[in-house]
Formats: C-alpha cells, sequence, structure tokens
C-alpha cells in the first residue's frame, strides 16, 4: 500500500540517484575541469624537485595546449601566437626561477559556447619562493578550450587586467 | 541545570528540525551573499590588515553610496573565493601620481597616516577612467612592480570591509 511516508521516501531515493547520477557520470564540463587539475598540479614544485622531472611536469603542461596557441600576458610581455615548444620552453623557464612554487585554479566558470568549444573564466592563484623573496600574485584568467581529437586543449589564453596602473 | 540538558541534547521534534533547516538555510545566506568571511593571505595591506588576520566582507556597503577616498574596498576577481583588499585613492577623473614615495591626487600631497613604511615609488600622473576608482595597498614598503595597484571596474568591487 502507498502511504505518504513510502512516497516520501521514494522521491527521497529517486533524487539521490539522479544526484549520483548527475556527479558520476562523465561529462565534457568534468574532462575540461580534469585538464585544468593536470596543469595546476604540474605547474607546482617542491624545493627538492629534480630537473628531469620538471622537464616532464612542462612537457604535460605543455601538452595542455593546442599547436600554436593564441597567449596574451602583456604583465610579462609574453603576447602572440606561440608552438607548443615555445610554450614548454617559457613554462621550463618559469617553473626553473622558483624554487618552490604553489599554483591553485579557484572561482572556475565553464561555458560550452558551441560545439567543441568551451569558454573559461578562473582565478590564478600562485605562491612561491625565489632566490630572495616570496612571490604571491592573483590573476583572473580568460580561456578558450576546443576539444581536438578527443582532447580538450587550450586554443587561447589571456590575462585579464582587473588593475590597470 | 535541566535548560542545558535540552540546549545540548534537545529532543528532536519535527519543530526542532524545522528550526534548525531556517537557522541554517539563514547562516548560508547570510555568510554567502551579504557578510562574506575573509581571511587575509599577504602583505599587501599591511600594518592595517595583517597576514592571517580575519575579517567579513560587508556586500551592502555600496548599496547606497559610492566607495570614496580612504575606503578599504573588496575587489573580486572571477569569483568571490579569492579578492583583493585594497584602499581607495582616487575616483574617477582625478589625477593620481607617486612622487618619491609620496601620493598626489589632483596635485596635491595626500596625508596618508595609514603608512608606516616608506617608499620610493615613482608613477607619472595618470587620470582615473570614468567608471573606475584608483586603489593602492597600505604596504609601500615593497617594490612597486610586486605591489598590485590601479584603476578597477566599480563593478568589480564586491564591498567593503566589516572592521
Amino acid at each position: 500500500m502507498v502511504t505518504m511516508k513510502n512516497a516520501g521516501i521514494l522521491l527521497l531515493v529517486i533524487v539521490a540517484v539522479g544526484f549520483a547520477l548527475f556527479r558520476l557520470l562523465p561529462s565534457e564540463e568534468k574532462a575540461i575541469r580534469k585538464q585544468l587539475t593536470v596543469f595546476s598540479q604540474n605547474a607546482s614544485k617542491k624545493s627538492d624537485e629534480k630537473k628531469v622531472e620538471g622537464l616532464r611536469k612542462s612537457r604535460r603542461i605543455a601538452a595542455l595546449f593546442h599547436d600554436p596557441c593564441r597567449i596574451s600576458v602583456d604583465t610579462v610581455d609574453f603576447t602572440g601566437t606561440f608552438s607548443r615548444q615555445q610554450i614548454m620552453d617559457r613554462i621550463t623557464m618559469v617553473r626553473a626561477a622558483y624554487n618552490t612554487v604553489s599554483l591553485t585554479l579557484h572561482d572556475i566558470s565553464i561555458q560550452l559556447s558551441k560545439e567543441n568549444t568551451a569558454d573559461v573564466r578562473m582565478t590564478l592563484r600562485l605562491s612561491g619562493q625565489r632566490q630572495d623573496y616570496t612571490v604571491a600574485d592573483v590573476q583572473e584568467v580568460s580561456a578558450t578550450l576546443e576539444k581536438i581529437d578527443g582532447d580538450w586543449l587550450f586554443t587561447n589564453v589571456r590575462i585579464v587586467e582587473v588593475l590597470s596602473r | 541545570m535541566n535548560w542545558v540538558k535540552r540546549f545540548f541534547l534537545p529532543k528532536i521534534t519535527r519543530g526542532f528540525i524545522l528550526r534548525l533547516l531556517v537557522v541554517t538555510a539563514a547562516a548560508i545566506l547570510i555568510f554567502s551573499q551579504v557578510l562574506i568571511p575573509l581571511r587575509i593571505n599577504g602583505q599587501s595591506m599591511e600594518p592595517t590588515y595583517r597576514d592571517g588576520g580575519f575579517t567579513f566582507c560587508w556586500r551592502f556597503r555600496y548599496l547606497l553610496t559610492e566607495p570614496t577616498h580612504g575606503d578599504v574596498v573588496v575587489i573580486r576577481f572571477s569569483g568571490r573565493r579569492v579578492v583583493l583588499l585594497k584602499r581607495v585613492v582616487a575616483l574617477a577623473g582625478e589625477t593620481v601620481e607617486f612622487r618619491h614615495g609620496v601620493l598626489f591626487v589632483n596635485g596635491q600631497l595626500i596625508d596618508e597616516p595609514y603608512l608606516q613604511t616608506i617608499s620610493d615609488w615613482q608613477l607619472p600622473p595618470r587620470v582615473v577612467e570614468p567608471g573606475k576608482v584608483y586603489v593602492v595597498g597600505d604596504n609601500r614598503g615593497v617594490v612597486m612592480e610586486r605591489h598590485h595597484f590601479g584603476q578597477v571596474d566599480r563593478q568589480r568591487i564586491l564591498g567593503g570591509v566589516l572592521w
């Protein structure tokens, strides 16, 4: 016999199953978030990191970018269209300048604008130690990713100028 | 001591659950939309706000008024999880510059009692664009190139600090 109590429990179960399916099923947004996690994990550096490991991490990061990729980082004069090799060289150089780096991404918003294209906005927080001083920086990043051969790759990355002097 | 027992070990009734839900929902709403807790990370606002300190962003601070000189404002990036605390030093249409670490607005020297560090910043005059305010941190002891400051869209100001 269907009572109010049973109907309530059934409704709760349906909601829970629906929520679990929504969370567990693969989606394009999850695939993009995974790429962003790869980016932040490989950008981070510990003080005892070996050079080979550093190169491996730089390669993993560069593999997230389409070849070529448009990048605009006006503050460090790194603007233009760059090949994957150029991006890897730059990443290797920047990482080498730090003794330790921690990079985290926050407030990520992903909009699947058209088929196989996504616009991503996020806040990038970097903290680290260089030879003689501590670095703490926050930047807003606007990026376009495209699904190419099954992988979501950065095709355009721009640092948003929140404060302009 | 009966009330102590009732307070810490309440009887789970329908009324209690309802009150608990209302209080939880109100707390979530208030602390996510109105009074956003901020843990200070960094030294750019020292000595006013110390690294590791705590305050709240009061979202309604600029509901009826506009940010003005000397206000400490909360600036958002792509969301509210990571924000900047900065002090407003000039408004739209005003000219701002630094001469040997001293702030000048519209050519007038500005007294900044909240500063405790001496700086050597040199910044040529520039006019603040419409719809923007010019913000700087209180810690001017760092090299200018490593300090986040400049003009920011009014729309990016989330609110003011509670204390």
